[in-house]
């Protein structure tokens, strides 16, 4: 970009210097260019279910977040679910054990080596995981999309997910808050789990607090323990906080 | 839209000569496609035929404005980054490592140059096929045609299961970047799964890119897809790698240019037996890094 030139707007007629052969997809009424992308609101429109990506580091307990979404949700809600483990199906094959969720409700997807290229990068087979879903089990209200154990580097598309939670963990160390990066500072939602190992790692509950609240300015922070708290209260309460008026009716009408 | 994109200083710039030239050849290209036209105008659903002579009218416009290869859309299309899907299939290499086949460099070379003479021959001519045909009256039915001869020449069910993903990955990045391949073709005609070297050429074809371009991007990913996984799964000198793609270059451009010189005429159909087996194994397993 030569700074000297004035900067134009390629959709105003007249204004592009440039021939162009087509009109963009944008620019041609009643044509939605992007497929997945059919509402105002969310990815999936506005009949279509909310998607939550799911990320964190290794074994800070996304799975059992997962297992735990699905006992309190899974038949008050449409559900399913999308994993991206290493090896495929370790963490479908978690969920199926525990009968949370049916079968048909779960699907794995293989993520090439390189789990966060597949949740941020190219999320080609994620979307097709997700449309597969939608197609086969309407209607949904929930799809919750969860990424391979990465670092604190990874953060899911917004082409991906309408909304993220990244999961860390006690044991992991207290400074992980500290450290930051786009999934802890990003993210919609950030839990740190597994709160009751604090005494037995020598972490400072309050210092990982004070300081993933000073790294996420006003972004919610959930600590919590699945071991003393199985129903994941606090996070099943923000995910239905997002899902949408009607669906959290009926969810609430089911209690 | 003709007066506006048609401006007079252009034609000034050109002499009556050569616009008169220019305007030959493209009738002698085109002419088939109008007669279509017309035929369709005559008996058939009237906005078809008035978008061909659109489609004619606008290639003629641009004549002198655009290079016959749009070869920006021709390394965009080659580009891996453009997300495709194609991170998640290791072409093969996944399960050639396990089999012993591919443990280091030489070895990736042999399988690579294995992979391009034979599937790589094979989607190249594929692709440039489906460029070809994507312009044409007929194109719906001639991909439609293209769709079952891919069928034909992948006799993995693994394989074709990769294609297909993958070919609906890349079509759904297409979509967003283009209106349509051409005046004849929707991507909705393509289907929902299509094959990826058909919609890989649609979408050369939408980008202005020839069909000899369209082939070279087929052989070219042929190798460079497979290379990146092996690279990832065996920690190899990326250094290297990137020297066994380039050392490959003439034998892809090889390929790319056969494939495009006969594809009007034939589909090349070299399969490799070896190829389909260790697509089958690899399906048949339960740990795997990579679709394929």
């Amino acid at each position: 970009m030569r700074p000297d030139l004035p900067m134009t707007d390629s959709a105003a007629p007249g204004a592009n210097p440039i021939p162009r052969l087509h009109a963009l997809p944008h620019e041609i009424t009643g044509l939605d260019p992007h497929g997945h992308l059919a509402g105002p609101g969310r990815l999936s429109g506005d009949h279509g279910p909310l998607r939550i990506g799911i990320g964190g580091p290794v074994g800070s307990g996304k799975t059992a977040l997962v297992a735990a979404l699905c006992r309190v949700l899974g038949d008050r809600l449409e559900l399913g679910v999308v994993t991206n483990d290493i090896y495929t199906t370790e963490d479908a094959d978690f969920l199926r054990r525990n009968a949370v969720l049916p079968n048909e409700r779960i699907v794995a997807v293989q993520t090439g080596c390189c789990p966060h290229t597949a949740i941020r990068d190219d999320i080609t087979a994620n979307l097709d995981a997700v449309d597969d879903l939608i197609e086969r089990l309407p209607p949904l209200d929930l799809v919750l999309v969860e990424s391979g154990g990465d670092n604190l580097t990874a953060s899911f598309s917004k082409g991906l997910v309408d909304v993220q939670i990244f999961v860390v963990d006690v044991a992991g160390g207290d400074k992980v808050p500290r450290k930051g990066g786009p999934g802890v500072t990003g993210a919609d939602l950030l839990v740190i789990n597994k709160t009751d190992l604090a005494p037995f790692v020598g972490a400072d509950l309050t210092v990982m607090a004070d300081d993933a609240h000073r790294v996420r300015g006003t972004g919610p922070v959930i600590l919590q323990s699945l071991r003393e708290d199985p129903q994941a209260t606090e996070v099943v309460a923000w995910v239905l906080g997002h899902v949408g008026t009607t669906v959290r009716q009926r969810a609430a009408s089911h209690n | 839209m003709i007066s506006r994109s048609l401006p007079g200083a252009m034609l000034q710039r050109c002499s009556r000569q050569l616009l008169r030239m220019r305007l030959l050849i493209l009738f002698s290209v085109d002419a088939g496609s109008i007669v279509g036209a017309w035929r369709e105008q005559r008996a058939g659903p009237r906005r078809e035929a008035g978008a061909a002579i659109t489609g004619f009218v606008t290639r003629a416009i641009y004549a002198d404005q655009v290079p016959p290869t749009s070869s920006a859309a021709l390394l965009a299309l080659a580009d891996q980054r453009l997300p495709s899907g194609g991170h998640v299939h290791s072409g093969g290499v996944e399960q050639a490592i396990t089999e012993g086949l591919v443990s280091d460099v030489p070895t990736l070379e042999r399988f690579l140059e294995r992979r391009l003479r034979t599937t790589g021959l094979v989607t190249a001519g594929l692709a440039a096929a489906a460029c070809a045909a994507a312009s044409r009256p007929d194109a719906v039915a001639a991909l439609r045609q293209l769709d079952a001869e891919t069928d034909a020449r992948t006799p993995s069910p693994a394989q074709r299961g990769a294609s297909r993903a993958q070919g609906r990955g890349l079509i759904r990045t297409a979509r967003a970047a283009w209106a349509a391949p051409s005046t004849t073709l929707s991507w909705g005609d393509l289907g929902a799964r299509p094959h990826h070297p058909l919609v890989l050429g649609c979408a050369a074809r939408a980008g202005l890119v020839a069909p000899d371009g369209a082939a070279l991007v087929a052989a070219y990913l042929a190798v460079s897809a497979p290379s990146t996984a092996a690279q990832r799964l065996l920690a190899l000198d990326p250094v290297a790698v990137a020297a066994v793609t380039v050392r490959l270059g003439p034998a892809i451009e090889q390929t790319a240019a056969h494939a495009a010189e006969q594809c009007h005429l034939y589909l090349p159909d070299d399969s490799d037996p070896l190829l389909d087996l260790l697509a089958e194994r690899h399906a048949a397993r339960e740990e795997r890094l990579f679709a394929s």
